[in-house]
């Protein structure tokens, strides 16, 4: 493994620019949860740059490092000198994929998976859109709705909520009834077969072909993905503009579009899903548009997490990371959970379904007695 | 008394020896600054990315240029988690900058003697002598307590910080580098009398001549110091290129890529 060609320049400048300070593996989650600094950002810069150099490094060992991570970003937002691991990653997976190294088995399963079925939990393509009214299909609107593999087969409260509180505005939108998996989960673990482009193509062609002028995502790693990579399947520009739901919801709720009638009277606490708050395109960060909905209904005390906004805590839910380590994932939700302790709240919003699954089975594995819900879902019961 | 007799208390093949192992030092950092720099250049020069379409000397120019820049020393992620780091980070910066100037400019001054000129024509220069020797002093002890701080901090507060042996060796060669400079600053007053501003080694010397050390063996420690001082600058000369030292060059240009990506996160807010 010493040729890692697809690294950028500054990417690779990246790696000199580490003053080896430790803050990124301080605020590590996944460090937190093996308590292994072997898995620290600081150590893998340390052995990617002397796989750059020529010089020998136990490639197992290292994949699995590198596989070890939920690129949650939070080590950017803590660097000194703003390296950003989160993008690092998943350009030397890519690398360590086609060497052979890494969960090279799960991948192929995965890929295999949403070649066949379009998602990745290998469910029929026919049950992805039972859950909603089929008069939204139809409709000619400028906004389409991305619902997103996680939302339409395993967190339908989510998808649910977020038509309802859009449907209730009044604005037109559309759903697409043959939506794909928008590549995030292949990408992320540094697949980039031509099922990851046929993939974000068949997408794109989709709402092309619907006519659209905004993809609005929910799901916070199909907006990331859209974000960041569609375009470069697309000859460097998209032929719509990609528009996170939050922004759109928290813009008719300040126009005084959308309403919510019914109080909620107790402490609300909402975590920050790290490619809202932190994210790959910066510039794009969903912090505030969450707090605005949820501080314009009636009677909620909103309260902030200790590690929150750009400083979120991820549960163990990203990058691949509940496919590539089951265990690692686990632990990390408890980290979270442990967090939480001492936090007087009632009920837990997030806008990650990843994250909601994620605590629900923790929550079934352990029994803990915690509220959680998705924003949406939460505001659509109040609307 | 000449002042650089001192200075030069060693014999003249050591005086060669010393010349030759500057010039090989300085050749073997000029490899390591090119390797690194063919290594960046491997990268793919990315459209989106906010050092696109600058070569090489373009990287090193703009380097220098954020290295004495506000958007660097005071860049807010310097002290987004801890503002003693970023005191403590500043002051390694500055002082081993100055010192590195300082000692540029006495290197220049032995050739040249061009000081001894400036204060014959202007008779008031010989107190920015003064007031230099002083500044040095204190930089020096700055850079020893910042050095330690980022020393005792590897092991001290449960931190996860790498702490390989290329962060400790580095960090040792530069506490060993200052200290040297210090103890021989201390002998060469002790046996010159010249105090100055220079109040470090004016308090290591009225130590030694509280002790009546024998002059030989002050001259030998001297030469031992002397050796130690040498031989740990050129051992970071020739490596720091090699080493995580390399962020010295590197961390200008990701932070200016930093900022530059905040800004226009700023701009689309």
């Amino acid at each position: 493994m010493n040729n890692l060609t697809n690294l950028t320049k500054l990417q690779i400048i990246e790696l000199y620019a580490c003053t080896r300070c430790g803050e990124c593996a301080n605020w590590c989650p996944a460090v937190d949860a093996y308590q292994d600094n072997k898995i620290s950002p600081a150590e893998k810069i340390i052995k990617l740059r002397r796989i750059l150099e020529g010089k020998d490094v136990e490639n197992e060992e290292f994949a699995e490092a590198i596989f070890n991570c939920t690129t949650c970003g939070r080590c950017y937002e803590v660097c000194p000198v703003g390296i950003r691991c989160h993008e690092l990653w998943p350009a030397v997976r890519a690398r360590l994929l086609e060497k052979g190294y890494g969960p090279v088995e799960k991948i192929i399963e995965l890929r295999e998976t949403i070649e066949k079925l379009h998602n990745p939990f290998g469910l029929p393509m026919e049950d992805r859109n039972k859950w909603i009214d089929k008069d939204i299909f139809m409709e000619k609107a400028e906004i389409a709705l991305f619902i997103g593999c996680e939302l339409a087969y395993r967190v339908k409260p989510m998808a649910i909520g977020a038509v309802k509180v859009l449907k209730k505005s009044g604005i037109k939108f559309v759903l697409c009834d043959d939506e794909w998996c928008c590549g995030f989960p292949l990408y992320i673990l540094g697949d980039r077969s031509d099922v990851l482009k046929k993939e974000i193509e068949h997408n794109i062609q989709i709402f092309e072909r619907i006519g659209v002028k905004k993809v609005a995502p929910y799901c916070p790693c199909c907006y990331a993905i859209m974000k960041k990579v569609w375009k470069s399947f697309n000859g460097d520009r998209l032929p719509f503009e990609v528009v996170h739901i939050l922004k759109i919801i928290a813009d008719l709720v300040k126009d005084g579009k959308i309403k919510f009638k019914k109080p909620f009277y107790g402490k609300v606490v909402y975590h920050d899903p790290c490619y809202l708050s932190r994210g790959w395109e910066y510039g794009n960060n969903i912090i505030e548009e969450p707090r605005e909905i949820l501080r314009s209904i009636r009677g909620v005390e909103l309260v902030e997490l200790p590690e929150s906004k750009k400083l979120s805590r991820c549960p163990g839910s990203g990058g691949g990371i509940r496919r590539a380590n089951p265990d690692l994932s686990e632990k990390m939700a408890e980290q979270f959970f442990d967090m939480l302790r001492g936090v007087d709240f009632d009920v837990l919003l997030t806008s990650c379904p990843a994250v909601n699954e994620r605590l629900n089975f923790i929550m079934e594995k352990k029994g803990y007695e915690i509220r959680v819900m998705d924003i949406l879902e939460f505001a659509s019961l109040h609307i | 008394m000449e002042p650089w007799w001192l200075f030069w208390n060693v014999t003249q093949e050591v005086k060669w020896l010393f010349y030759i192992s500057i010039i090989v030092s300085l050749l073997i950092s000029i490899k390591g600054v090119r390797k690194t720099l063919l290594i960046w250049e491997k990268g793919i020069d990315d459209p989106d990315e906010e050092i696109y379409n600058l070569k090489s000397f373009d990287l090193i120019k703009l380097s220098f240029k954020m290295f004495f820049s506000p958007d660097c020393l005071l860049a807010k992620r310097l002290s987004r988690v801890s503002n003693t780091r970023r005191f403590f980070l500043i002051i390694t910066i500055l002082s081993s900058v100055i010192l590195i100037i300082g000692v540029l400019i006495n290197f220049l001054d032995y050739f040249t003697h061009f000081t001894t000129y400036i204060s014959q024509i202007i008779p008031s220069f010989a107190y920015t002598f003064v007031f230099i020797s002083g500044l040095f002093e204190i930089l020096g002890i700055a850079l020893i307590i910042s050095v330690l701080f980022h020393l005792i901090r590897r092991f001290t507060n449960g931190e996860r910080i790498p702490k390989n042996p290329e962060v400790i060796g580095m960090n040792l060669i530069i506490l060993l580098l200052v200290i040297s400079g210090f103890l021989i600053e201390g002998i060469r007053v002790s046996m010159i009398k010249i105090y100055d501003t220079e109040f470090i080694g004016s308090s290591i010397s009225f130590y030694l001549k509280l002790h009546s050390l024998d002059k030989t063996f002050l001259l030998s420690l001297h030469k031992l110091f002397w050796i130690i001082h040498v031989s740990s600058f050129i051992i970071l000369l020739a490596y720091f290129p090699y080493s995580y030292f390399s962020h010295l060059f590197a961390s200008q240009i990701t932070l200016y890529a930093a900022k530059r990506r905040e800004e226009g996160e700023k701009e689309d807010e």
